[in-house]
Order: C-alpha cells, then sequence, then structure tokens
C-alpha cells in the first residue's frame, strides 16, 4: 500500500457503485467474448485498466443503459439501476449518471454555455445560470461561454465535456479514455481540476484508460479487465503489473513510483525539494505550481536512474540515494536490477554496466537521479483526505 | 499546386460534359427563343393565373403533410432496428421509380369515386377526385421519397453518441429529437422538402389522372399544348422551369449556407488522391 492512501473510512456505502453482470460482446477480433464483471467501486476514482476489446466501453455502457447485460444487477447504494431478476432496468435517461465519451460527443450546434446548461433544463433560469456559472469557473471556461466547440482547442473540449457531464451532479460517474488525445501536461492540468470538484462530492468514478501514466497519476485504486473478466483488483501499480498478464510487457510507464511531501520551493534554480518519507531522504525534483506541505505522487522510469558501486561526488543537479541490491534480473540485452532503499527501485541498465560498475548482489549501492528525470503524477492537498482503496467484492482470477 | 490534366479526369470530363449539353440545350433554346412580353401577358391570362395558383397552393399543402409524416419516417428508418428495414426503405424509394401515369392509375383506383376508400369516403360527401385534395394526393403519391430519403440519410449522419450523451444528460427520446437529432439533420432535411416541393408543384402524370380537375399549372401547359402547340405551352413551360431552378438553388444553400451544415452535409473535397 502507498502512504499516500489515507484508507477511507468505509462511510457512504450508500453512494457506492456496485455492478454484477454478464454479457455477451464482439470485438471487430474476436466474434465473441462474455464480460462477466463483480465489483463495487466506492467513492472515489477507480481505474479501469485493460486492451482494447477487454470489454472496457462495454462495462460503461451496460453501467449507464446503453446497452442491456443479459444478467446481472447494477445499482448505486440502495438505487438499482439494473436487475435481471426483478426486471427492472432503468433507462438511460432515469440513471442520473455523468458520461464522457472518447470522442466526447460535444453538440457541434450549441455553444459552450448550452451544451454544459444542456442538462439543466428542468431547473429555473437563476438556479441554472447559478450552477453553470460555478462549473465554468472551476474547469477554467467561462471565457469560451459564446464559442462553438469547434472554435475551441482540445484540452478546452475535454473540458467542456466533463462540465457539462459533473453540472447535473450526477451519482457516478463514467469516463471512456476521456484523455488520451491529449499531451501529459495537459492531462495533468485536467485531472487536477476534476479532483478538486469531485472531492466535494463524493461520487464514485470509472475511468477506462489503456494508458499505465494515466492509472498511475490517477490511481487509487484499479481493475484490469481482460478479455471481459476482471484479472487483477487493487492499488494501480500492483493490478498494472499483475503477473502472468498481458499487462507487465505493456507497462511503459513509470516502473519507480513515489509518495512525497513538498518541503520547500526553489523559484530560481526552477525545482523544489520533497521527502520521501519511505526512504528518510530529501530529493530535488522540477517546480510544479504546488504549496510546501502537499503530498504528490512522483514516477521515475527505470531508465533514468543511473547506479553507482561507490558513493558519487561532485555532481550536480542530481539526487542521490543510497539502497543495497537485491535482484539482478537479466533481460537480452538490458539488465533490471531491484535496489532497496526503503522503498524498491527498480533500475535498468545495459548488461556491461555490470562488470563496468562492478554491480553484485546485495552489495550497497547508489542511484543517481536527475530532478529533471522525476514526473510529478498527481499532487494531493492536504485539506482534502484521499480516496481509499475500494474491498471490492472478489473478481479476482 | 493543382494538377487539372489527369487523362482520366479529362475523359470523364468529356462525358460528363456531353451529357451537360442535353440537359443544357432545352433551356438555353428556351431562353433564346423567349418572347417575354408575350409571354408574361400569356401568364397573366386569368386561366393562367388560377393554374398557377392552384399548383402552389397544392404543392404547399402537400409539403406541409410530407414533412410532419415523412420526417418521423425517416428518422424510424435511420434510428430503430425495424424488421425488414430494408423492404421499408425500397417501398419509400417506390414513387421514385413508377411511372407518374401508373401511380395515379393505382391512386384512382383506390382513392375514385368507385375505389374501395373512394366509395366509403362517397358516402359520406367527401370526394377526392377532380379537387384540390386529389392533386395534393398526387402530389404526396410521387414527392414524398425525397423528404422520407433525405430525412433518413441526414438522420442517419448524426453521429448517435450525440443522442446517448442527451440522454444520458437526462433528456427523454423526444426531448432529444427536438434538442438535438433534428437541428442537426435540419439542413439535409430542408433540402430534400425544397426538392420535394418542386417535385409536386411540377407534377403531371399522376395529378392527370387523379384531378384533371381543376387544371394545375402543369395539367393548363399540356391542355395549351393540345390546343395550341408549342408556342402555347412554352410560358408555362418557362415559368415552371424557373421555379424548378431557384427550388434547386435553394436546396443546395439550405445544406451549405446552415452554419453548421458542415457536420451534417459534407459537400467540400476531399482529400488527394492521386
Amino acid at each position: 500500500m502507498n502512504a499516500l492512501a489515507v484508507p477511507y473510512p468505509l462511510i457512504e456505502p450508500q453512494r457506492a457503485l456496485d455492478v454484477r453482470l454478464s454479457k455477451r460482446y464482439a470485438t471487430s477480433k474476436h466474434p465473441g467474448f462474455r464480460l462477466e464483471t463483480k465489483f463495487t467501486a466506492l467513492p472515489g476514482v477507480t481505474v479501469v485498466l485493460g486492451h482494447s476489446g477487454a470489454g472496457k466501453s462495454t462495462l460503461l455502457r451496460c453501467i449507464a443503459g446503453l446497452c442491456d447485460p443479459e444478467l446481472g444487477r447494477i445499482a448505486i447504494g440502495e438505487r438499482v439501476l439494473f436487475d435481471s431478476n426483478q426486471k427492472i432496468n432503468l433507462g438511460t435517461a432515469a440513471r442520473n449518471i455523468g458520461f464522457v465519451f472518447q470522442d466526447l460527443a460535444l453538440f457541434p450546434h450549441l455553444t459552450v454555455q448550452d451544451n454544459v446548461g444542456y442538462g439543466l433544463h428542468r431547473l429555473n433560469a437563476a438556479e441554472r445560470e447559478h450552477r453553470m456559472a460555478s462549473i465554468l469557473e472551476s474547469f477554467h471556461i467561462a471565457h469560451l461561454r459564446k464559442r462553438l466547440p469547434r472554435e475551441t482547442s482540445g484540452g478546452e473540449q475535454q473540458r467542456v465535456a466533463l462540465a457539462r457531464s459533473l453540472v447535473t451532479e450526477p451519482c457516478i460517474l463514467l469516463l471512456d479514455e476521456p484523455l488520451s488525445s491529449l499531451d501529459t501536461r495537459m492531462k495533468a492540468n485536467i485531472i487536477e481540476d476534476l479532483r478538486r470538484w469531485t472531492d466535494e462530492r463524493r461520487i464514485p468514478i470509472l475511468y477506462v484508460t489503456h494508458d499505465h501514466e494515466e492509472a498511475f497519476a490517477l490511481g487509487e485504486h484499479a481493475l484490469a479487465l481482460h478479455q471481459g473478466q476482471v484479472v487483477a483488483e487493487g492499488p494501480p501499480r500492483e493490478v498494472a503489473s499483475t503477473p502472468g498478464r498481458e499487462f507487465r510487457k505493456h507497462a511503459s510507464g513509470f516502473e519507480n513510483l513515489l509518495d512525497a511531501t513538498i518541503v520547500a520551493l526553489h523559484e530560481e534554480e526552477e525545482t523544489m525539494t520533497c521527502r520521501i518519507a519511505e526512504v528518510g531522504c530529501e530529493m530535488e525534483i522540477p517546480l510544479a505550481p504546488v504549496e510546501p506541505g502537499v503530498q504528490v505522487r512522483l514516477g521515475i522510469r527505470s531508465a533514468d536512474i543511473l547506479l553507482a558501486a561507490a558513493r558519487p561526488e561532485m555532481l550536480g543537479g542530481c539526487n542521490v540515494i543510497g539502497g543495497r541490491i537485491q535482484q539482478i534480473d537479466p533481460e537480452g540485452a538490458i539488465i533490471i536490477v531491484r535496489v532497496d532503499s526503503g522503498v524498491d527501485f527498480k533500475v535498468r541498465l545495459p548488461r556491461t554496466a555490470k562488470e563496468t560498475a562492478g554491480i553484485a548482489l546485495n552489495d550497497q549501492a547508489w542511484l543517481i537521479i536527475r530532478a529533471s528525470s522525476c514526473s510529478l503524477l498527481h499532487a494531493k492537498h492536504a485539506d482534502t483526505s484521499l480516496v481509499g482503496t475500494a474491498n471490492g467484492a472478489g473478481g479476482h482470477s | 499546386m493543382k494538377r487539372h490534366f489527369n487523362p482520366t479526369l479529362i475523359v470523364f470530363g468529356v462525358m460528363g460534359s456531353l451529357l451537360l449539353i442535353d440537359l443544357l440545350l432545352p433551356i438555353a433554346n428556351l431562353l433564346m427563343s423567349a418572347h417575354w412580353s408575350k409571354w408574361m401577358a400569356d401568364l397573366a391570362h386569368p386561366q393562367a393565373r388560377a393554374a398557377l395558383k392552384v399548383s402552389i397552393s397544392a404543392s404547399t399543402i402537400a409539403m406541409g403533410i410530407m414533412t410532419v409524416l415523412g420526417v418521423p419516417l425517416g428518422y424510424l428508418l435511420a434510428r430503430v432496428n425495424l424488421p425488414a428495414k430494408r423492404l421499408w426503405i425500397s417501398l419509400v424509394f417506390l414513387p421514385m421509380v413508377v411511372p407518374d401515369l401508373a401511380g395515379g392509375i393505382l391512386l384512382l383506383q383506390t382513392f375514385g369515386p368507385y375505389g374501395m376508400f373512394g366509395r366509403a369516403l362517397d358516402a359520406t360527401n367527401v370526394e377526392l377526385t377532380n379537387n384540390l385534395a386529389g392533386i395534393v394526393l398526387a402530389q404526396i403519391f410521387v414527392a414524398s421519397p425525397f423528404v422520407v430519403v433525405s430525412a433518413l440519410a441526414a438522420f442517419s449522419s448524426v453521429d448517435i453518441k450525440l443522442e446517448q450523451a442527451a440522454a444520458t444528460l437526462g433528456d427523454s427520446r423526444w426531448r432529444i429529437f427536438w434538442r438535438v437529432s433534428l437541428p442537426l439533420a435540419w439542413p439535409g432535411i430542408a433540402a430534400g422538402i425544397t426538392l420535394a416541393w418542386i417535385r409536386a408543384l411540377g407534377e403531371f402524370g399522376a395529378t392527370l389522372i387523379m384531378a384533371y380537375n381543376p387544371h394545375s399549372l402543369p395539367v393548363y401547359m399540356w391542355v395549351k399544348f393540345e390546343s395550341d402547340g408549342l408556342t402555347g405551352s412554352l410560358p408555362a413551360a418557362f415559368c415552371l422551369v424557373l421555379l424548378a431552378a431557384a427550388a434547386v438553388a435553394v436546396s443546395m444553400l439550405l445544406s451549405r449556407l446552415t452554419g453548421y451544415a458542415d457536420v451534417v452535409t459534407r459537400l467540400g473535397p476531399q482529400e488527394k488522391i492521386a
């Protein structure tokens, strides 16, 4: 478990999304898979990981009522949306869910303002305007009100789509790879805004993605789907490295994840110091718009770390962390070295490094990490508590 | 850089031009042999004006009925998995290929005074032949495919995800139709309605059988042709061609000028191929 995830007390089960369903679906390559899932998503972000064809979108569509499972039950707290035994099947409009489509599906004939206000037509004008102004402000799109979607940028469109689905105060939010077309920086900003909005409202969010970086950045809880089955469940980095599954070899993201607290900002050097509790040391990382005291999660690629057998001296702009070599795995022309320095670090080195650096099992070693190699995956403000891990109802295979 | 001299395109251009000559030559000839002052006088004749009035009012009524009934049918065909959907769609196309005269004969057999509906209606003193109602019926029979097919195409081109998004925002299908589907499909539908209107206005064959009287403009034109020959029928022909050209222009504009037309009907080019 990561230190960041203050286990959220098991309150608000009345808001949890409970899904148990069975549905046949087809992909372009396979004519028939069966989606068989059973899980509970508590308020907070649950990442649904899986490759295309894994059944992620089908799952979301079933929850939204855009397609019907053959068997099962879908409920939000006590409110049953679908139950094949009791013959309950609420229409999409009556489910009160937020859904952000992969291609966003903004109404091309309506302005940003009318898109966002679309679901509010039952409210009176004053209330509608109040809610709209508040969400446009939160997602930094108030200045776009009068524009048509096609007159806005990709990132702005994502914000409009999020605002449109959240302004109706849905019981759950379903996101179908909404950020896949954006660059990392824009992604992080939008995720931050999304968090701020949802932290106040405490609803379950299902976030479908095949991108491990996104999963780690959002990650509180994750489900891995493979050919319609939940194959792993837990914190994202564990799910993403589920052994024996296809996920590992696709894990192109950050193999090393650290939870840290910001200690000081150095505006001139464009860096900041953060403290890593698990390691008991401080690190320099690139400056980001956060305050001291904020908890952050860092991601470091294993290939971005160097290893030295003796403590390096006279190094500029680098972090040096001591540890002990636990494992050396050859993988073709490279070796993966596991170093324990309070947390496990994975380091990817050329095979020759074993001789040139004199690396041996159980030896003392020093990790050299450039400040610029540390990516800030997400920040957590001190006053808002993190969502705990949903103790999902099984589904492991 | 544009390359115009691709041999394939030149051959296609020559073939297309030959076809256009067949279309354009008669129109050019009509315009060149025009006796403007005489034509205007002819068209000002009370009989001609009455015929024009009959045609305009009948085709406008027909347009209204076709819109109200045809647009929902187009939506159904585009959005609902009806059983035997292809069969329904081919049925809708049928009047486009059935000869007008044959259509009129079918209509008369059904709605005429001795037809199966006609007899029942006759008992209640409702007549559907030789009056405006008969003309409207004939026009609807012939022109409705334009409305239904354009609505079908226009609704199909609306991304179904937009309708699903509207549903997740709490809208019923009825509201989604009015707030999303129809506004987005409208330019295409309006273009179809315009074409249907001009098709109705010019309808001759079925109208001749269903309602010889009162004369609609095409029937009047034929009557004049029978009595006075070419010169007598030219003014009416000229008038109809003019109206048709205007309708086609409006139809083209509708699918271009509307602000978001590019979402619905893409006329633009066109990736470069080679």
